[in-house]
């Protein structure tokens, strides 16, 4: 993540994010699976911060930036459960490793999403309608599933 | 021991796991909080992205996680073995999701292949099955089948855990030593056996001569002895008779090493060997385990009085008791007189001590077996406790004295020597001092 263009707030990104790094560091040598929360949450911070030194626009690195750090905490996740004394079956390591990078693609994915509805006219327009009426359908379809799921697990 | 095929019942399905929620289930839910909030806050929908990207992470998962249904299924190649026996144990998995397994062993039941912990992916489609081989390392009767099972929700925001119990019995027994002969006894009864009576009969073992009388069989007259004297002599023999033994397993206490054998495995390895070979002499083999609680079983012979024999063995543990016991308690047909009684005794407990020369001073042929609690049991660091120490094994010493003094052998038995070494020098002791009361 970059601190160049944030002005003064350099040596604050900078520190922020080294003490994520560190706390990210600390819960893999330590296997602390409590402690990979609170290091997305300074590494998120030192991307809030850096965004705050930037002009008004729409930064389009959001996306990457989000899916880093659903990778850093899939992957910090997964590496702390591999130090239990638990032998792996076959291909257990390689699927989870996977998920993590799917997980990590469609948390881009959304945030991209999120964005270029963000990034639309404020007047609204046709774009603006047409996503609009995506994301609710998404949204009712989203709540049916659920309510389906819930009717047949009882 | 048969060998079979044991199967144990299915898993009862996924009602007794327990669910929680791992830490990736806060720390992603409170970033989308936070990146919610943090963007209104401060206007950046970029920061909304990022908490819209957790929160559909969160979403996601908490609509695909269910409990899952692992069913766990456990097979033994057979129940039955003898120490240091390797058997087989097959575990069978099936369910779906990624599930973690631990299988918990009982004492004396080592994994010698195959990992105790694992992670599967499950499908209902393709079970899972596990082969294990497990080293029984101690005698004693075994209820396998507890496993830890932990599953996870394909999102790691859930993990289902509890425990299953599948109640595999393996009896595992005692391994007996190959001994060359068994101690003779003094006494021998009226049924047939191995043993050379002291008394004359029919038998091959020539005892003395005496003069025909009528009546005597032809075939027993020894002719060069009647062509000597210039008349007929005949031939006595000693028959061979069985005898009845008991087998006296001192179970009030015993010295160990902390998680390994001690004293109690010598005995029972040795009632175990005993028993066998006096048993495969025709002989009649009773078991007196005198302790805590009292076992008895009098004496029979045959193959079924052996698995009787062992059986009983099996379930010999040490019960700390301070009631006063001695030889009244023991039911009457278990000693019957002119029975051989071998004790094996470790010597700790004055109720077995004194139970012991009662038995002698009631006329029983006795022989103590002592094992020996010396190695197990050190001296303290420190002047006193040295002292300590030795006094004890000087007690020790005079209490052997005591028993050899109303003739009973008694042999130390210590770690590393043999069971046919230890009879041997019984053997040897009886010898000298039946000659020397002769």
């Amino acid at each position: 993540m970059s601190i160049q263009g944030a002005g003064n707030w350099g040596w604050p990104i900078l520190g922020v994010a080294l003490a994520g790094v560190a706390v990210v560091v600390a819960a893999l040598v330590l296997g602390r699976a409590g402690l990979v929360g609170p290091a997305l949450i300074l590494l998120a911070a030192a991307y809030g911060i850096r965004l705050a030194g930037l002009d008004p626009g729409l930064d389009g690195r959001a996306p990457l930036v989000a899916a880093e750090l659903v990778a850093v905490g899939g992957l910090a996740y997964l590496s702390i459960s591999l130090r239990l004394p638990v032998a792996q079956g076959p291909g257990v390591v390689g699927s989870r490793a996977a998920l993590a990078v799917v997980e990590a693609l469609g948390a881009g994915f959304v945030a991209a999403l999120v964005l270029a509805a963000a990034g639309l006219p404020s007047a609204g327009g046709m774009g603006g309608d047409t996503i609009g009426v995506v994301a609710a359908a998404v949204a009712l379809g989203l709540v049916a599933f659920l309510a389906r799921r819930r009717a047949t697990s009882r | 021991m048969r060998g079979a095929r044991q199967r144990a019942d299915a898993a009862r399905g996924a009602r007794a796991l327990s669910r929680s929620a791992t830490p990736r289930l806060g720390a992603y839910t409170a970033l989308a909080a936070l990146g919610l909030l943090a963007g209104l806050v401060l206007g950046r929908p970029e920061l909304v992205a990022l908490g819209a990207a957790f929160g559909f992470l969160v979403a996601l998962g908490l609509a695909l996680a269910r409990e899952p249904a692992v069913a766990l299924e456990l097979a033994l190649e057979r129940d039955r073995a003898v120490e240091d026996d390797e058997v087989g144990l097959t575990v069978t998995l099936t369910g779906e999701g990624l599930v973690e397994l631990a299988l918990v062993l009982p004492r004396g039941v080592e994994l010698v292949d195959g990992t105790p912990a694992i992670a599967l992916r499950l499908s209902h489609e393709r079970p899972q099955t596990l082969e294990l081989r497990v080293r029984c390392a101690r005698w004693g009767v075994y209820t396998l089948g507890e496993a830890a099972v932990r599953a996870h929700d394909r999102f790691g925001l859930y993990t289902w855990e509890g425990r299953r119990a599948e109640h595999l019995r393996l009896k595992v027994f005692p391994r007996a030593e190959l001994l060359r002969e068994p101690l003779a006894p003094l006494e021998t009864q009226a049924t047939a056996g191995n043993h050379v009576a002291r008394a004359a009969g029919d038998g091959i073992e020539f005892a003395d001569l005496r003069e025909y009388v009528a009546g005597d069989r032809f075939r027993t007259i020894n002719w060069r002895a009647s062509a000597r004297r210039g008349e007929l002599w005949v031939n006595r023999m000693h028959p061979e008779r069985n005898a009845d033994v008991v087998l006296f397993l001192d179970t009030f206490t015993e010295a160990a090493h902390y998680g390994a054998g001690g004293t109690l495995d010598y005995g029972v390895r040795a009632a175990a060997s005993l028993a066998t070979q006096y048993l495969e002499h025709r002989d009649r083999v009773g078991l007196v385990s005198f302790g805590g609680i009292l076992n008895w079983l009098v004496p029979a012979s045959g193959v079924i009085q052996r698995y009787r024999i062992v059986d009983a063995l099996l379930d010999t543990e040490i019960v700390l008791n301070y009631a006063w016991k001695d030889v009244e308690i023991i039911p009457r047909g278990t000693l019957p007189p002119k029975a051989l009684i071998v004790a094996l005794t470790p010597l700790l407990d004055e109720r077995a001590v004194a139970t012991l020369l009662d038995l002698r001073a009631r006329g029983f042929d006795l022989t103590v077996i002592e094992i020996s609690p010396v190695p197990y049991v050190g001296p303290a660091p420190g002047r006193a406790d040295g002292v300590a120490h030795r006094l004890w094994l000087l007690r020790r010493e005079v209490l052997r004295s005591r028993y050899r003094s109303v003739g009973v052998p008694i042999v130390e038995w210590r770690e590393g020597t043999s069971a046919a070494a230890v009879l041997e020098e019984v053997r040897a002791w009886r010898r000298v001092h039946r000659f020397a009361r002769a």
